[in-house]
Order: structure tokens, then sequence, then C-alpha cells
């Protein structure tokens, strides 16, 4: 055969690359559906497809590295075509990467640069792949659906974020259960145990962890973090009811301790993902920063947002517009530094979504249902900070969506619906703001239904329940232990109501709101403000403290006559023009028992404050004035009084505590 | 008075173990099957306390079998006798609704201790 000559071979390496550019969104397209469906055998074909043709487009251009990394690609396909490989997380990571090298190495091409050794890293994983899978292919599904089988019964490897912290009728228990000597079957001894308590609390997490039990590491002594209401001798009862235990150690431990070893843990896996990510990167666009830096960046700019409003003050003393000026302009710096703060705290939310196709497919199965699950993500991203909490409320909308939205297929066949429900959750954002729905088409919320559960779990009376609209009672699924479910499943039964993730949203400054309609369907929004850096909020006095209230929770400022409040059974009320219900009003300086606040003055001064339909009034002594505060996070301040969200240091130095008014307990 | 016990195994030796071990512990075997379609409807006509079950057998396997007397009476209770290197398939059963497992070979104090537990 001619060889080509160098002007055919120029022409077609472009071909290569404009065609390899299409080849390589397609390549994209199919990987994204297999990430959410890993059975999706028509994307693993077009997958195939694609990849196989680009391989002889290679061939024919002779670049020999892209062919050999293609061919290798191409087989590792075929592989799981033919069962004898299973697509993991791992996995489906590993294919993006591959993606990113590609277009990384053609555009080396372009540049006529060298390519021969963009691929060998990439090669030498997915040959272990299919090394490994030629011993153990058959193993590994066996794993595979063991680990299945585990996160039916309630222990997943992420679970830690299912636990509850603002719960305080969960206790958190460490379980330390020996088992008898020399037992055969560990991992079915293991899953009869969590199978015994599955429904009684939460399982988070295992020692070892599940990933290395079912690699064959585990030993006769098994740790288990668990939550539940139950008491230490229920639950070791439970866990003796199987078979094979020598002993069961348990003990309640606290909250915090809980806590700190969760956030030990995310770091370490923070700190081996950076060792990870600086290993395999070679082309560097971006450096990975680790959290305490980026904190400590966050609390400089506090502080230097501080000083120029002290600054400011300071200024207003003088006549110096020539300083002023200055002043101005360091001050629209500080702005722009702003944005640049709050974009460099900003996360995918898709990291935390994609745990859930797994979870849906799982829990959809126990309920049997089938669900076609769909997000659309609108590349939204939001503060690190709240981005498991984020994930932690989805995932509750999400469970009670398929549990309770959700009908089984025979229901929706009976029903002329299409056998198949449907949830979508759509996130984005809109100036600032960031938008979670989660919708699905299933029976809606039937205020007659909450109605009747509401009587008989004594919440309310028939009586009052004729006074409120159906909007009003469809909202009362948000009251605390409130829940429809007839009977306790493992997915509802963890007393995980809708008021949990009521109070989550709402820890985060957000809202969240119901839409349904009987046998159409339901859709919940969660409103959340994406950066928690900077609130705009209202300065108040009561008595020496200084108190700041968000100014998304006020409604409005009054100053009354102190005679335009009205007791009623000895509790003190107030009525507002265009409000029909009377307004309960507190003390600000009685709620935190604070000392020297002024009462039984003649006129008072109330923060009337809202939250949904929750309104009440907060009487203070002096409003001082609206201000941007930057909120410090302060765990001892929140140990030690509720309602306080955090603290904020003012321009003369003094500390305000941020309130939380509806978390105060009123 | 006693507590009535359904054993479903293809081997006839492992059901005269059985039956030998829970007779002799005062327990009422009223009714042997060997297929996990005769267990089924050994089930259904004789509502027994307690089930032992074996995983491997012809036609249709325990963990089927697990499945259809569950739907039938979500409260049975289902004991699992498996052979060794049947793990995943002892799961299934687990997750199917047995309440627990024994291992063959059996050891007669072990069976005894966990039928005692789980009809307790």
């Amino acid at each position: 055969m001619a060889p080509f000559s160098r002007k055919e071979m120029q022409e077609m390496i472009d071909m290569f690359l404009s065609e390899g550019k299409d080849n390589l969104q397609l390549i994209e397209n199919q990987i994204q559906i297999l990430e959410k469906d890993h059975n999706d055998n028509f994307a693993l074909l077009e997958l195939y497809r694609i990849i196989h043709s680009f391989k002889g487009m290679a061939g024919t251009v002779e670049f020999v590295e892209f062919e050999k990394f293609l061919h290798s690609y191409e087989t590792l396909i075929s592989l799981i075509q033919e069962k004898k490989v299973r697509i993991s997380e791992p996995m489906i990571d590993l294919f993006f990467e591959s993606v990113d090298l590609i277009e990384k190495s053609m555009k080396k091409v372009e540049k006529n640069q060298s390519v021969e050794k963009d691929f060998v890293d990439i090669l030498k994983k997915i040959e272990k792949i299919k090394d490994d899978s030629k011993f153990s292919s058959e193993e590994a599904s066996t794993k595979s659906r063991m680990k299945e089988l585990f996160a039916e019964s309630g222990l997943e490897e992420f679970s830690l974020e299912s636990l509850i912290f603002n719960d305080p009728s969960l206790k958190f228990y460490l379980i330390k259960v020996i088992l008898e000597d020399n037992i055969k079957l560990k991992l079915a001894r293991l899953l009869v145990i969590i199978k015994n308590i599955e429904k009684f609390g939460i399982i988070a997490q295992t020692s070892p962890e599940l990933g290395d039990i079912l690699q064959g590491k585990i030993e006769q002594e098994i740790q288990i973090l668990y939550q539940s209401s139950e008491s230490s001798k229920q639950i070791t009862k439970r866990i003796t009811d199987s078979g094979e235990i020598k002993e069961v150690i348990i003990d309640e431990t606290d909250a915090e301790t809980i806590r700190k070893m969760k956030i030990e843990i995310e770091e370490e896996e923070q700190r081996s993902q950076t060792i990870q990510s600086f290993e395999s990167s070679s082309d560097i666009s971006s450096v990975k920063v680790d959290l305490a830096s980026l904190d400590k960046l966050i609390e400089l700019y506090g502080e230097l947002l501080i000083r120029t409003k002290q600054l400011e003050n300071k200024l207003s003393e003088f006549n110096r517009p020539d300083i002023n000026e200055i002043l101005f302009q360091i001050q629209s710096y500080m702005f722009k530094f702003q944005d640049v703060v709050v974009q460099i705290q900003m996360v995918p939310i898709s990291s935390v979504f994609r745990i859930f196709p797994r979870m849906v497919r799982n829990v959809a199965k126990q309920e049997m249902k089938e669900i076609n699950y769909v997000v659309n993500n609108h590349n939204v991203k939001v503060d690190r900070k709240i981005l498991n909490e984020v994930g932690t409320i989805v995932n509750h909308l999400l469970r009670n969506a398929i549990n309770h939205g959700i009908e089984t297929v025979k229901e929706r066949k009976l029903l002329g619906k299409q056998p198949k429900g449907s949830i979508v959750i759509e996130t984005k954002i809109r100036n600032n703001v960031l938008y979670i729905e989660v919708n699905d088409d299933g029976r809606g919320i039937d205020p007659e239904l909450i109605s009747q559960a509401a009587i008989k779990k004594g919440l309310f009376t028939e009586e009052e329940l004729s006074h409120m609209t159906d909007k009003e009672i469809i909202n009362l699924i948000f009251l605390p232990k409130f829940s429809t479910a007839s009977k306790i499943t493992n997915v509802s039964g963890r007393g995980i109501g809708m008021n949990i993730v009521k109070e989550k949203v709402e820890a985060l400054s957000g809202t969240v709101s119901l839409e349904t309609e009987t046998s159409v369907g339901t859709t919940f929004t969660v409103i959340l403000p994406i950066s928690r850096l900077l609130i705009r909020a209202i300065l108040v006095r009561s008595g020496a403290q200084i108190f700041s209230i968000a100014l998304d929770d006020i409604e409005r400022l009054y100053e009354i006559p102190v005679s335009a409040i009205k007791m009623i059974n000895s509790i003190p009320y107030i009525k507002i023009p265009g409000e029909s219900n009377m307004i309960r009003i507190y003390y600000l300086g009685k709620l935190f028992k604070l000392e020297n606040f002024e009462e039984n003055q003649r006129t008072i001064k109330i923060v009337l404050v809202r939250r949904g339909s929750n309104m009440f009034g907060l009487i203070v002594d002096e409003f001082i004035r609206e201000s941007e505060i930057v909120i410090k996070e302060i765990d001892d301040l929140r140990k030690g009084a509720k309602g306080i969200s955090g603290a904020a240091i003012l321009e003369d130095g003094s500390v305000s505590l941020i309130i939380d008014p509806f978390r105060i307990g009123v | 008075m006693g507590i009535n016990i359904l054993i479903v195994d293809d081997a006839k030796f492992m059901r005269n173990i059985l039956k030998k071990i829970l007779s002799g512990a005062g327990y009422n075997i009223i009714g042997e099957a060997e297929t996990a379609d005769e267990g089924i409807q050994a089930y259904r006509d004789k509502k027994p306390d307690f089930v032992t079950m074996d995983i491997c057998m012809p036609n249709k396997s325990g963990i089927e079998a697990i499945k259809a007397i569950k739907a039938i009476d979500d409260d049975a209770k289902i004991l699992v006798c498996s052979a060794l290197g049947q793990e995943l398939l002892v799961m299934e059963a687990i997750q199917a609704g047995a309440k627990d497992f024994i291992v063959k070979p059996f050891k007669k104090e072990k069976i005894l201790e966990t039928i005692e537990k789980l009809t307790a």
C-alpha cells in the first residue's frame, strides 16, 4: 500500500481531530447515561460503537498510542457487556478521566506535540480492572450483590450522612459485637444482626468499614455506630436474637463525639482525595487548597471587612474627601474580593447527588415500585458548608417521594397511569438563591388523610381542622412526629418526618414548601441561600447584649404604646393591622435570661418575625441599624444556647449574637 | 401444646437428622417437604410455627420458597440450613425474610439453641 502523502495525512489528521471532538461528546453523553444507570445496555452498545470507530480512525492516522488506549478501552466495554466486569462508581470516574485525557491529547496533537506518555497511567488502570476481572469477575459480582443486600438493609458506605443531630430522642450508640469463635459465614451473620436492628434506628457506620468487610477483612469483633430511640437493653436483646454471638458491649455516646468523629472522617477522605489528585494530575489548571487555609482566608476577609467599616466610622468624624475616595476604592475592591471568596467556597451540587440513583433503585425495589429518576442540575454550585446538609435534605425528600408518593406498579396500572413512576429533581440558582424541586407523579397528599391522622394523633380536633384550608392541613406534615405511613418500613420507619427536613432547611435560613394534587403528584420546593458567608441583618439591643436577626426573617419593626398590649390568660399579645390573628409577643431579654433589659416602658419596640405562617414579636430595647454581617460559627455558643446560630463581630470589636428566632423554642 | 415444625430439604438424610434432633427435644414435626413447592403447599396447609429451609433444592430454590411463604404469612419464622460456600445465597435468604441461619454440618446444641431463641 502506498504511503499517504504528507498533504493527505494532514487532511486525515484534521478530520480525525474534528470528528474526534464529536465522538468525545458522544462518549461523554453515554457515560453520563451509564453513571445514572449502570445497566443501560443501549448506552454500553453505543459507547462500544463510538470507541470502536474512534479506534479505527486513530489507527488510520497512525496515532499508535491513541489506538492502543482506545483498544484497551474497547475491550473493557466488551467485558462489561459480557457481564464479566460490573460498572462501579470508580469505573465511571475512570471513564470521565479518559474523556478528559483524550480531549487534552487531541489538543496536543493539534499543536503537533507528542502524546506518547499521556496514556500510560490510564492504560495501567484499565488493564488492572481487566486483570482483576479475570480472576474475580464472579467474585466481584458476588461482592457487589452482597453490597446491595447490605444497602437494602440500611448499611451503606456513605451512611454517616444519614445521622440526625437535632432530635434528642435519638441516642447515639457505639456497639461492639463479639462473634463466637470459628464461625463460618461472617458476612451473613452481620446481615442478620443488621436486619435485626435496622427497623429501629439508623445504622451509620461499621468498623471495619463495609468495603473492607466485603474484602474479607472481618474478624471476630465488629463495631457499629447506631442511632436509635431504643434503650441499650432493647438493642442488645435485638442483636442477641441472632445466633453465634458471644458478647455485645454497648456504649451510649453523645452527639458531639459523633460529630467530631464525622468531621475527622470527612477530613481524612478529603486528604486522601487531595493526595490522589496530586498524584494523577500532570497538567495543572487548578490547585487543591486544604479546607483550613480556606477557612482562614474567609476569616481574614471578615476581619478586613470589619476594619474597613471601622475606618469608615472613624473617618466620618473628619472632613477628608481625599481619604474617603481611597476608602471608597478599597471598599469596591472588597466587594470584588467577596465575590471571589464566595466562588471559591462553591462546589458542584452533583457531587452529593451521586449516591442517589443507587438509593432510589434500592428503595424502589424494596417497595415494589418502578421509578424513572431524572436530575436536572444545570451545573449548580453551592457553598461547601451547606453541601452535606443539602444532600441530607434531598435524601429525605427523595425517600419520602418513593415511599409515600409513587404508587406500586399494580396501583398505577389500576389508576391508568404509566406503570413506571417518575421522580424529577430540578436545581437552579436565581439571584443567589438555590431552588431545589423534588417532583413526583405519585398519589399526591390527600388533605382528608392528613386530617384523619392529625385527629388520631391528637394534634388537632375536628373542630380546629374545620377552620383550616386544605393547604394549611397539608402543611401539617411538617409538624414534628407527623407521619402518614400506615406501617413502619425501613424507609419511613426511621422517625424521619418532614419536620426534620423543615428544621434542616430552616437551620440554613431557607424555606420549604409543597404543591400537591391528589393522584397527580407532589412537588416539594426547597429554597436556600447559596452562601452562608454574609447576611443582611438588623442589629438590636436587649440589656447589654447586641443581637443580629437576619433580614429575611423580619416582617416589620414596630414601636407601639405599651397600652396596645392585650393580655389574654396573662399571655401578652398585640394586634397588628392587616393580620386577623393576635400576635404573641416575647421579651427577647427574657428568652435569653438576660438582666437589666428594659421592661414596663411607655412604648415598646417590637421586631415582628415571620417564617411561613409562623409569626411572633420580639420586644427589644433598641433598634440599632441594618448591617451586613460576616457569620462566624461558634460551636461553644451553639451548644450553650438554643436559637443562637452564630456570632458576628461588629465594627467596634464587640460581639453580636446572631439569633434564629424560630429555634429559640418559643 | 408443643411447637410445630416443618422441615424442607431435598436430602432425606438431612431431613432424618433434623427430625431426630428436633423430635428428641420435644418439638412436633408436622410436615416434611423435599421441594420448594411442596414446602410452600405444606406451609399453607399446616401453618407450622417454624420452618427449617434448605437453600439448594432442584427446580425452585429455598430462597424462592422463603419469599412465597413470607407472602402467605409475613410473620413466618424460617431458619435457613445451608452448606458452606453459599454465603451469598444465605444472605439472599435472609434478605428474603429468613430469621437466621445455621451451617452444615449441624451441631445439635446449635440448632436447638437457635430454634429456642426464634420461637421464644
